[in-house]
């Protein structure tokens, strides 16, 4: 299942997806998503941004596997997956979602914690022992990527970590596997700035070293500039800005909000500006 | 040595309650689904056991088809479940209403006695034991190879995936575990458990009547309640370890309670109010009997707020 991304045509390729939701007592629908193509090439970092009830979410979850697109095609590194449910793609897609009580499982060990990341990517759910010393010197190497000392207490329930060190052994964990596409949903928005900034430095380290294409979802417009190749804004369920790196080049964060007020008309919710 | 004879009589009566304690915890806590259906399983398992030994079935053999019969109960409350969409309390309610007809219906009769079949207890009684040592050595043995199998089960590869569909449906499908079939397996696993205790009990008291299975879910969440009590982890080996040790702890009360002079009908209520005690202790500590304006009291008036701040309503249908 696990695919080398650098040998495939492109990481995501999503054709003409649509995604409608009745409101509520109503005979009316809300299309969250509406008719969204995007392709991210191999190894790239793509920021995703956009105010709140913009589609994002529902994007990433039509991606990640938990809703299902009304219309169009997603595939993720050249497979089709747009009906597969969610324990399928693993593999294919990692995700790490914003609060890390979805994660990681507080209950088990971060030793326990990998060795269900690695048993997805395998497909091994067999009587053997799930703790393996194989299992254990992945999860002291993927963690000792983050320089925080965390490769020393895989045998420490995941519960007793600290927000910022969840995130970590969360991204160690989704990037472990080497997936097709790595999404990050506001994955460091929880945290503290100075946390949020070394957890979202590391994740770029990680993700470049290991070329894994990266779909990130943030409300940081810093984060979203400085992290990644290309910037994409949503607005009313569809992509209203796509700049490339060159697009990127020299843009401040005062830039872009000006260049989001004036195509939507609306202002953006910037965590580093309430900040 | 009233003392020791007390224990004694614990161990006597409740090892055997070992696998339905354990059922309990493997579904409540394990796998986080409320299963009421152990109750009917428990019920069926015995009539199952008893119809099989009457028909010149061999003790473990008529066991095992108690099991089997058990694990078919949790697989049709999980289908309830998964493919229904149904909640699991209310299949769970469903499952036991049905299994006292479906009890009925194996036995074909309102109650069986077995006083002129060998038993499991017989059997290990012809090594020259007593009928109460009898019946705590088979207790043991079946306590202690189920919580050990389930120790082993838990701790491989498999035995983690349930465990993670137990802790969080979302989290563990996009590690790629297909969470409805962990379910299924899990209540399977559960309601055999169940089962085997409704076997056991029913080779020990010598007779199988229907009612034996009304309100026997509360001995194992009695069990349950005080195991979880003991050691305060989600850690695998020491919550098997409470729930047997509380098994055995509720025993030991209950037969005091009876030694003090509490008449036998009184036995569910005085379970239900050890229950409640070992609730109110686990939630607020010994903050019920803190003085008025004591740092204590304001810790517990804290947590009491705390709670109700964050309890949410949970809508079954």
């Amino acid at each position: 299942m696990s695919s080398t991304s650098h040998e495939v045509g492109s990481a995501l390729k999503i054709v003409n997806v649509v995604k409608r939701f009745k409101t509520p007592g109503r005979h009316e629908f809300f299309t969250a998503v509406n008719r969204v193509n995007l392709t991210i090439e191999p190894g790239s970092i793509v920021a995703m941004v956009g105010s709140n009830g913009s589609g994002k979410s529902t994007l990433l979850s039509m991606i990640a596997g938990s809703q299902r697109p009304d219309e169009g095609e997603v595939y993720v590194a050249d497979q089709e997956v747009t009906d597969m449910p969610s324990w399928q793609r693993t593999g294919l897609v990692a995700l790490v979602r914003q609060n890390p009580e979805n994660n990681v499982f507080s209950a088990l060990t971060i030793a326990e914690n990998f060795a269900l990341a690695d048993a997805g990517k395998s497909k091994r759910f067999n009587l053997r022992p799930a703790v393996t010393q194989r299992v254990r010197d992945l999860a002291r190497t993927a963690l000792a990527q983050f320089g925080m000392g965390l490769e020393d207490r895989i045998d420490n329930l995941a519960g007793n970590l600290s927000g910022g060190q969840r995130q970590a052994v969360s991204v160690a964990m989704a990037t472990c596997r080497n997936p097709g596409l790595l999404l990050l949903d506001e994955h460091v928005s929880a945290l503290d700035p100075t946390r949020a900034r070394i957890v979202m430095e590391k994740t770029e380290d990680i993700v470049r070293a290991r070329k894994v294409a990266t779909l990130m979802v943030t409300h940081d417009m810093s984060h979203a500039i400085r992290h990644s190749d290309r910037l994409i804004l949503m607005h009313r369920g569809q992509i209203t800005m796509d700049l490339g790196s060159e697009g990127k080049a020299g843009l401040t964060v005062a830039d872009l909000l000006r260049r989001f007020e004036s195509l939507t008309g609306e202002t953006l919710p910037d965590s580093a500006v309430l900040a | 040595m009233d003392i020791l004879n007390t224990l004694i009589i614990g161990a006597q009566v409740g090892l055997i309650y070992g696998p339905l304690a354990l059922g309990i915890y493997f579904a409540l806590n394990v796998m986080s689904l409320p299963d009421l259906t152990l109750e009917g399983s428990f019920g069926v398992g015995g009539a199952t056991t008893a119809i099989l030994l009457v028909n010149g079935l061999d003790p473990a053999t008529a066991l095992a088809g108690g099991v089997a019969s058990g694990m078919a109960m949790g697989f049709l409350t999980a289908c309830l479940h998964v493919y229904l969409h149904m909640n699991v309390l209310l299949a769970g309610i469903l499952m036991t209403t049905a299994a006292w007809s479906i009890s009925l219906a194996i036995m074909g009769a309102g109650n069986i006695s077995l006083l002129s079949q060998a038993t499991l207890f017989d059997w290990v009684g012809s090594f020259g034991l007593t009928s109460q040592w009898s019946q705590i050595v088979v207790g043991a043995v079946f306590s202690l190879v189920i919580a050990g199998a389930l120790i082993w089960l838990l701790h491989t590869n498999y035995g983690m995936s349930l465990r993670a569909a137990g802790l969080n449906i979302q989290t563990a499908r996009s590690l790629g575990i297909r969470t409805e079939m962990c379910q299924i397996a899990g209540l399977i696993i559960a309601n055999g458990l169940a089962a085997m205790t409704g076997g056991l009990v029913v080779q020990s008291q010598g007779f199988m009547d229907v009612s034996i299975q009304t309100g026997v879910i509360v001995i194992g969440l009695a069990a349950l309640m005080i195991g979880m009590s003991i050691f305060k982890t989600p850690r695998i080996v020491p919550s098997i370890v409470g729930v047997i040790l509380g098994i055995f702890i509720y025993r030991v009360v209950v037969t005091l309670a009876l030694k003090l002079g509490l008449p036998p009908y009184f036995i569910k209520l005085a379970t239900a109010i050890v229950v409640f005690i070992i609730v109110a202790m686990r939630s607020h500590g010994f903050g019920f009997i803190a003085l008025p304006g004591s740092e204590r009291a304001r810790k517990a008036a804290r947590e009491h707020l705390d709670y109700l701040e964050n309890d949410r309503v949970v809508n079954i249908t």
